[in-house]
Formats: C-alpha cells, sequence, structure tokens
C-alpha cells in the first residue's frame, strides 16, 4: 500500500478480498471431486517421473458405444489411447507409446492396479477396466521407479 | 522448516495460516501423505481461480491444475518456504494454462499480452443476480476493471494473505514495467464500489 493511502485502506481492502472470495466461491467453484482426482494421482510415492500432459481429446461415437481419444505428451515420451466401451459396462483401453518400446504400462485405479506390457511396437491392451478414477503409468521394467505418468482421468 | 512459531494476533489470523503451511510443507517433504493431502485441498482453490482467470474451459482448467501439483512433487525439494510455495504454484499454473491454451489454438501463438482478448468463462449465475444486490454491485465493479486486474484480484481472494505478495510476483507484470499492481487493482475496484449506492458493505453502516 502506498503511504497517500488514507488511514483504514487495508482494512477495507481486506473486507473487498474477502467479499471477493466469497463471490467466486459461489460463481465458479472448484469441480467436485477435482481435490480427490489430484489426491489419487499423488499417491504414487516416486520424485523422478516425466510428467505426461493431456494434449488433446477427441469423442467418436461408434456402433455399440463411444470411443474417446486421448493424447498425453512429456518431452521424451507420448502415450496415445482408445477408450471404448464394452456391452458389461467396463471399458477397453487400446494404447500406443511412442517412441515405441517393450515398456509396462501400469492403470492405477482406487480399485487397484492393472498391468500389461507394451509390444516392441508400442502397442498395449487393458480389457475389461472398471470405469472411474485411472491414471496411467509406464515404468522401463517391473519394480523400477515410473518413466512417465499421466494425471487422473475419469473413463 | 526452521520457522518459530510467533505469536498469534487475534485480528490476524494470516501468522496462523502462515504457520501452518510452513508446517504442512515440512510434513509433505518429509513424505507424509497427509500432508499432501492437506495441502492439496488448502492451495487448490487459488490454482482453480488462477487456471480459470486465465481464461481456460472447466475441463482444460482442472487438467492444468492436477499437472501443476503433479511437477510439484518432482520440484518440492527446491522449495523452502510457504511463500516461494505460493509463488511457485501459481506462476506453474499460469504457466501450465498459456501451455493449454497455446495447445488448443496450435497455429496461433499467443503472447501474454493477448489475455485482454480472451474472455472470462465465468457468467453470473441468475440466483445470484436475484439475490443480492451488494453481490451484483461487487461483480459490476470487477467486471469494469481491466481484465489482467480482474485474473489477479480473482487469486489474491484465494490466498493466504501473508503470501499476497507470492501472488503478485507470480502474476503481476515484471518491475519496471507498467501493469497493474495489487494496490491499484483494488484501488481501482474501491473507487467503483463507493460510487455505487447498492454496495453498502458492513463496515459503512452505521
Amino acid at each position: 500500500m502506498s503511504e497517500e493511502e488514507p488511514m483504514g485502506s487495508d482494512l477495507r481492502d481486506e473486507f473487498v478480498v474477502e467479499e471477493l472470495g466469497q463471490l467466486y466461491s459461489r460463481v465458479d467453484p472448484v469441480p467436485p471431486g477435482l481435490v480427490e482426482r489430484i489426491t489419487f494421482a499423488l499417491e504414487l510415492w516416486s520424485e523422478d517421473f516425466a510428467v505426461l500432459r493431456p494434449r488433446e481429446e477427441l469423442a467418436a461415437g461408434v456402433r455399440g458405444g463411444e470411443t474417446r481419444t486421448i493424447t498425453f505428451d512429456s518431452a521424451s515420451l507420448t502415450v496415445m489411447i482408445d477408450i471404448s466401451e464394452r456391452q458389461d459396462g467396463t471399458v477397453r483401453v487400446d494404447g500406443w507409446l511412442a517412441p515405441p518400446d517393450a515398456h509396462l504400462v501400469e492403470l492405477r485405479s482406487p480399485q487397484g492396479v492393472s498391468t500389461t506390457l507394451a509390444d516392441a511396437a508400442g502397442r498395449f491392451v487393458l480389457d475389461e477396466v472398471p470405469r472411474g478414477l485411472v491414471q496411467i503409468v509406464v515404468r522401463a521394467t517391473e519394480g523400477n521407479e515410473p518413466l512417465a505418468l499421466t494425471p487422473s482421468i475419469v473413463v | 522448516m526452521t520457522a518459530q512459531p510467533e505469536p498469534v494476533e487475534t485480528a490476524d489470523r494470516g501468522h496462523e495460516r502462515r504457520d501452518r503451511l510452513a508446517a504442512l510443507l515440512a510434513r509433505a517433504q518429509a513424505g507424509e501423505r497427509a500432508a499432501w493431502e492437506e495441502l492439496v485441498t488448502e492451495c487448490t482453490p487459488m490454482l482453480w481461480h488462477t487456471a480459470r482467470g486465465q481464461g481456460l474451459g472447466y475441463e482444460a482448467a482442472q487438467d492444468v491444475v492436477q499437472t501443476t501439483w503433479l511437477v510439484l512433487v518432482r520440484r518440492q525439494h527446491s522449495i523452502n518456504s510457504p511463500g516461494a510455495l505460493i509463488e511457485w504454484l501459481v506462476t506453474t499454473t499460469r504457466r501450465e494454462a498459456w501451455r493449454a491454451r497455446a495447445r488448443e489454438r496450435s497455429a496461433d501463438l499467443l503472447g501474454e499480452e493477448t489475455l485482454d482478448d480472451v474472455k472470462d468463462q465465468v457468467a453470473l449465475p441468475e440466483e445470484l443476480l436475484l439475490e443480492d444486490e451488494r453481490r451484483q454491485a461487487l461483480w459490476r465493479a470487477v467486471g469494469s476493471l481491466p481484465r489482467r486486474c480482474q485474473a489477479l484480484l480473482r487469486v489474491i481472494a484465494f490466498a493466504p494473505r501473508p503470501h499476497y505478495d507470492a501472488v503478485a510476483k507470480a502474476l503481476e507484470m515484471p518491475v519496471g514495467s507498467i501493469g497493474p499492481t495489487r494496490s491499484r487493482c483494488l484501488a481501482k475496484l474501491r473507487g467503483t464500489l463507493a460510487a455505487d449506492p447498492s454496495w453498502n458493505p458492513d463496515w459503512r453502516a452505521p
């Protein structure tokens, strides 16, 4: 605050700032579940991984259900996944790693982890994945620290 | 953390919050999971409003806030005070927001000076319009501010008070350039409100 400000302007500012906080909380609240999704994504205890940022998401309606395609990028790795609906209510995840490598791909969910190995072309499939919160984690080999991981997403 | 507990003044809960944040940061850095949860709960609203203030959509803003936390896990040990944490979080959210926006518009490269052209994604809900004249006055007054002031005050409103300067550092124009500062934005807002008869906050009431 500059010194020419009248006395008490700090207090008035404080009041206005508080009111602003209440207004914005009403007008544009933090989305429900966001804090839980973040907490889930941070559970994986590691500090040396690349963050795979969601770059784009496409949705297409196909016969028998909807398919979403999400691309995640880090400086050294791209992961693309197709999420398609199955008859039984679960989803199938078809993915590709680029550059291709036979890395271990994990799908973490609050219920547990399903793991698969990408083939030499970087392709992987995780089938019968329960709907809900998931996070993709890529490791060089089992037991190694993650190379890269995505934020949590809802499938 | 070596912060000594400071005496808590009744009129200033900010100190309490600063100490709490320092303690939380220390516990989080020691690997305590519950401390991370508390940190995320405490600071996510500030980051949400940072991302939204930069004009991001509902989904993209959530991605950006989550990405910021993931990056923090990697960088945590270079951050050694609550002020540095707040500044780092807001700066990173803002950068990630620009990155996401650049991706959305892939071809056109956005400079920061175009923030004025970005529409704020938020509209005042009808029920709020009807409900409260004073809030309407506040909303109008905020809307009349320069876009950059709006973005700054929106984040300040969710920041711990002792760390307003850290937020300002993360969002304001570089020192020496002419841009909005927190005090100038607030003074402008106060001026507009004072001229509005529907704004009659308690501190002015008889």
